[in-house]
């Protein structure tokens, strides 16, 4: 992503964000973090919800100058605690997964609403962590940061989420029958 | 290399979530468990990511969440202008409570209930008119009255410096 000189920008708006400033941040981030929320939540109400929220905390939010990538994961981290903090809400009352709506043409759909559902059997967290590492590319420190975690722990969660998600979508699809591995 | 962790893991994960797999990292896939995980991990997740069109027209307009954050820093500001007012009025409720009970109770002591109740309890009038010296009632003006001007002091102090 492209840094942008007037994120962070001291004066004007909150946090020195101008409104311009924000739509043009807003483009840049809005539909990663949508996706994000979409896909670990499973539920489209949910992901919108927390993602107007995730934006007006983060423009209301008295933080010093930032570059267009800490923004972004500042972002992310707002609306992670959001999620968690939602999803522990409703812990009673279980968030069904939203009808699967694929982007992809019919012969893959039965294999991604598969996955989609392998993907909601994990815990929030494996989710989290999962998308961080293997969507988003983010470092384990960078997880960390954003999901309130240690550092150190990164590793051994992310490695036991990986595994349960493997084992669960393995059975069904192993490895050797990837396109990509042909 | 152990049967938990891969050095090469970042690295596939990167390769296929940029498109760039080349041989040397998919043979690694085919023989490292670990890689192996990470792939099929990676392929699934990046699949399923993507947003339908419909999906991405559920975004909301930058300009209405821009509103939004402006109408909550707004209420915030509203709250915290109040506060002062809130918390003399809350002071105020517990002050007029208090000494509701109070005059009642002084009411019921001069009245004629009282006679019943004093029998009833074993006290008379002029004990209860020992405990509330006509002194105290001075001093608990004073103290009222006091502690009015106090709080406004405080609350006035307060708001200018909120200003």
């Amino acid at each position: 992503m492209a840094a942008s000189p007037e994120v962070g920008a001291r004066g004007g708006h909150r946090r020195g964000m101008s409104e311009a400033a924000f739509c043009r941040f807003y483009e840049q981030t809005a539909s990663q973090l949508f996706r994000y929320l979409l896909r670990v939540s499973g539920r489209k109400d949910l992901a919108e919800d927390t993602l107007q929220e995730a934006y007006c905390r983060f423009l209301s939010a008295d933080l010093p100058a930032m570059d267009a990538s800490q923004s972004k994961s500042y972002l992310f981290r707002i609306a992670s605690n959001l999620l968690r903090d939602r999803w522990r809400r409703h812990e009673e009352d279980p968030l069904p997964l939203s009808p699967p709506q694929i982007a992809s043409t019919a012969p893959q759909f039965n294999r991604q609403l598969e996955m989609r559902q392998a993907f909601g059997r994990l815990k929030l967290r494996e989710r989290q962590l999962l998308w961080f590492a293997y969507v988003q590319g983010s470092t384990h420190k960078e997880i960390a940061q954003a999901m309130g975690l240690r550092a150190g722990s990164v590793r051994l969660l992310l490695f036991r989420a990986r595994r349960r998600l493997a084992q669960l979508i393995g059975a069904r699809h192993p490895i050797s029958d990837l396109e990509i591995l042909k | 290399m152990s049967s938990r962790y891969c050095d090469q893991e970042r690295r596939v994960a990167a390769a296929i979530g940029s498109g760039t797999a080349g041989p040397e990292i998919l043979n690694h896939a085919r023989v490292c468990s670990v890689c192996s995980e990470v792939l099929l991990v990676t392929v699934f997740l990046r699949e399923t990511g993507t947003l339908a069109e419909h999906e991405l027209s559920a975004l909301p307009d930058a300009g209405s969440i821009w509103r939004k954050a402006e109408a909550q820093a707004r209420t915030r500001k509203i709250a915290k202008a109040t506060q002062p007012i809130r918390l003399v009025r809350s002071i105020a409720y517990v002050v007029v409570t208090f000494y509701s009970v109070w005059i009642v109770l002084v009411g019921l002591v001069q009245g004629k209930l009282v006679d019943f109740w004093s029998m009833y309890l074993g006290f008379t009038s002029t004990f209860v008119g020992r405990i509330w010296p006509a002194v105290l009632h001075q001093a608990t003006i004073l103290f009222i009255f006091g502690g009015t001007m106090v709080f406004l002091a405080l609350s006035s102090w307060y708001v200018l410096r909120e200003g």
